[in-house]
């Protein structure tokens, strides 16, 4: 039993305790942030490693709790078209350019390039911030490049005695003394895969020959629309594609996608072909044995005597949705922590040669130098790190962001126009009135 | 006790007032009807809410530009109807279509009743046949979308090699590169996928006609083709008819195989018009016009099977 004192004391105790638990409490749950975070990577390597790193990197924020999400790129532009307007779009968003552009013309995003700043602008390769930049600001961070380059089998290369090319006629030339018949008489191998699916994979094969000739959509400089008056580059790049398609590469390459003509590429059925690295992995699960001879070379120019003036490419981006003051603070601070350099070089290395780091320090930092598969292809590395994505444009965006991007990824006029000419339905100039046209209207469309 | 309220056209105090419930009464005089509108309540509100509503609303959004972003929408009148209308490939799209979608029932019907008047005969082993027969209809489509796309390949696919080697096809071609023979290819995998509905519905229907039907033309001298036409026939025409509208529907408005095999291609030679519904509104992200196709669509079909059962109604009317 408690005499009056000792209650008393025991109640003033235990009033104070609560009001101090309040009183710690109550700070603390104003500062509880909890962000969303999305990424387009849903191959377990990949996502599993940005997990790990968030791991490591929200505890640094007191409070801060992250909601991770693996969205899948063919899923992205419906989610974030339901969450936009149910005013839940992510906080933290890992995607493509064209994504970026989709989210900044709908006024979804705070721009980053004070966080670019901090991280150091230099530090970035140039070409993946400029994709990325409009009206003064930057509005995505750049991870990893996404490259286009050829790549080809050194030991057909020396069996047929070809030096590499250095212009399209060399290139065609190669690729028809690649392509050889069998015993009996059919093609045993092809030269050079030219594929056309008809969504997204027709663009990027036909603008990889179009910006090699010095061709774009909009000028790089004033941001102008002048595909049209390109169109005798324009129908040149496209006669030399459908060329080298009846040349030397399968038939029905026409409507093949990336996994035809990587499979067609390790199997050995074609010699080269245009591709983003993911050959390597691909060839070391299906035919390690003929990785030693692969290598790669920029997609050449149409003439000898002059270096080819871009080529298409991309990249993954972090993004910040816009939101309260609090979560794009504390979504900074959690990317600032993911922008170590050892970090970027640990997300690049999940898919090692296709994905190769934008910032220099992470690209010569000892954790990515020291990639088995790294160092196996470090000379390929050198010619795409210094060769191809330095210049580089992705459709749509020669100057800077544009929603038009992600129109030509998820529509497929462009690739119908292709498709058309080189089934001989409609002649080059024909198909080239067709881009231009439906690329205009869309222009019109995305600034009335 | 409310139903007995209800039913009584007494108010409970709070509950409803003698006016509403008097009106309710007038409305509904019959204390059944009222009973049943109760429990059909929750299926109503169903219907309403997920299927009602989505529609409406997809009629409304055809008359208005929508950005999706903002939530903003502007009246444009028939703007959206006139847009697709213009757009040069309506013929394109439309001639696709038709082509899918007859060449796709004409196949589907025609395997479906041979397959069926097979599973009706009396042999060993018929069961395990019928369920062979239906797993078509229960694969997953991307499965089926998947396997017809490996078989055919212009490198590795057993199709297209016995295409090449018959000398139909050049080597290292797949029938998917080729106009004509893409539709050609989606039109059959649509058959396989498709024939076993066909198939069981007409086998309910053969197993419904009397035995003593084909005793009496047997006894009057009719063969198996006789038979057939005057016997087995005329009683699967009221399946056939209701089959066909449903079929109609499903084929006309059947996009995965498609999407999936061929994606619309090459050239567009298999984009048909839920093809073009989703690239306006996921690719261009217009809703609008999305909503004007699909508006036309729903219209056409609509008309069509009203035109076509009228036309059998007048026909057995006769």
């Amino acid at each position: 039993m408690m005499n009056p004192h000792t209650r008393r004391a025991a109640r003033t105790l235990a009033w104070a305790s609560l009001a101090g638990i309040a009183a710690l409490s109550t700070p603390r749950a104003a500062s509880a942030v909890e962000l969303t975070f999305w990424t387009n990577l849903t191959t377990a390597s990949q996502a599993n490693v940005i997990q790990k790193q968030i791991n490591e990197c929200a505890p640094q924020q007191q409070g801060l709790t992250v909601k991770f999400e693996t969205v899948p790129f063919g899923a992205m532009y419906t989610r974030l078209i339901t969450a936009l307007r149910g005013g839940e779009a992510p906080n933290i968003m890992n995607t493509i350019e064209g994504a970026v552009a989709f989210m900044q013309a709908k006024n979804g995003l705070e721009p980053v390039t004070d966080l670019v700043d901090r991280l150091g602008a230099k530090d970035f390769t140039a070409s993946y911030l400029h994709a990325v930049s409009k009206d003064g600001q930057v509005w995505g961070l750049p991870d990893w490049a996404l490259h286009q380059e050829v790549w080809y089998r050194k030991d057909l290369f020396a069996k047929a005695g070809l030096k590499l090319p250095r212009s399209w006629d060399e290139l065609l030339q190669a690729a028809k003394a690649l392509t050889v018949a069998g015993a009996d008489g059919k093609p045993a191998q092809f030269g050079f895969a030219v594929p056309m699916g008809r969504a997204l994979v027709a663009p990027q094969t036909y603008f990889q020959i179009f910006y090699s000739a010095g061709g774009t959509i909009f000028d790089p400089k004033t941001g102008e629309y002048m595909f049209g008056e390109q169109k005798p580059l324009a129908e040149k790049a496209l006669a030399y594609m459908i060329d080298l398609y009846k040349a030397a590469s399968p038939p029905a390459s026409i409507e093949w996608s990336w996994s035809e003509y990587r499979t067609a590429f390790v199997k050995g059925q074609v010699a080269m072909t245009n591709e983003w690295g993911a050959v390597v992995q691909m060839a070391a699960e299906q035919n390690p044995d003929l990785l030693s001879q692969f290598d790669v070379f920029p997609f050449p120019g149409p003439s000898a005597e002059k270096k080819p003036a871009a080529s298409l490419g991309g990249g993954y981006y972090y993004l910040i949705g816009k939101s309260t003051p609090e979560k794009v603070a504390a979504s900074k601070t959690l990317l600032q922590c993911l922008y170590n350099p050892k970090r970027v070089a640990e997300r690049a290395n999940s898919r090692p040669i296709f994905a190769i780091p934008a910032t220099n320090s992470a690209f010569e930092s000892e954790v990515f130098q020291s990639n088995d598969t790294v160092k196996r292809f470090k000379p390929q590395l050198e010619v795409i790190f210094k060769e191809v994505m330095p210049t580089w444009y992705r459709y749509g965006m020669e100057a800077g962001l544009n929603p038009l991007a992600g129109q030509i990824e998820a529509t497929s006029f462009i690739g119908d126009a292709i498709q058309n000419a080189a089934l001989g339905k409609i002649k080059v100039d024909a198909a080239i009135d067709q881009m231009d046209e439906q690329l205009r209207f869309q222009v019109e469309m995305l600034t009335r | 006790m409310r139903l007995a309220a209800i039913g009584s056209g007494g108010a409970a105090p709070g509950q409803r007032s003698p006016r509403v419930a008097a009106r309710f009464a007038a409305f509904l005089p019959d204390h059944k009807a009222r009973i049943g509108l109760v429990f059909i309540a929750p299926a109503l509100a169903f219907l309403i809410v997920f299927v009602a509503y989505p529609v409406i609303d997809v009629v409304r959004l055809s008359f208005h530009l929508v950005d999706f972003a903002t939530d903003q929408e502007k009246f444009v009148g028939l703007a959206n109807f006139a847009h697709v209308l213009r757009d040069a490939k309506l013929g394109t799209v439309a001639w696709n279509t038709l082509v899918w979608t007859v060449f796709s029932l004409a196949g589907q019907f025609a395997l479906g009743l041979t397959a069926a008047l097979c599973i009706n005969q009396r042999l060993p082993g018929m069961t395990l046949i019928r369920t062979v027969l239906l797993l078509p209809y229960v694969v997953p489509v991307i499965a089926l979308a998947l396997f017809w796309r490996w078989m055919l390949d212009g490198s590795f696919g057993i199709v297209s090699a016995a295409l090449q080697a018959a000398g139909t096809i050049a080597p290292d071609q797949s029938p998917l590169a080729i106009p004509e023979g893409a539709m050609a290819s989606v039109i059959l995998a649509n058959i396989w996928r498709g024939f076993p509905f066909v198939m069981i519905s007409y086998w309910a229907a053969l197993q419904a006609i009397p035995h003593e039907f084909y005793e009496a033309a047997s006894v009057d001298g009719a063969g198996a083709w006789q038979e057939f036409r005057y016997v087995t026939l005329p009683h699967l025409v009221a399946i056939t008819k209701v089959m066909l509208v449903l079929r109609l529907i499903w084929t006309v408005t059947f996009f995965d195989i498609i999407w999936l095999i061929t994606r619309g291609g090459p050239g567009g030679a298999t984009e048909h018009w839920p093809i073009w519904i989703y690239q306006e509104t996921m690719g261009f992200f217009r809703f609008g016009s999305g909503a004007a196709l699909a508006v036309l669509l729903a219209g056409t079909l609509m008309l069509l099977s009203a035109v076509y059962l009228l036309a059998t109604r007048r026909s057995a009317a006769r």
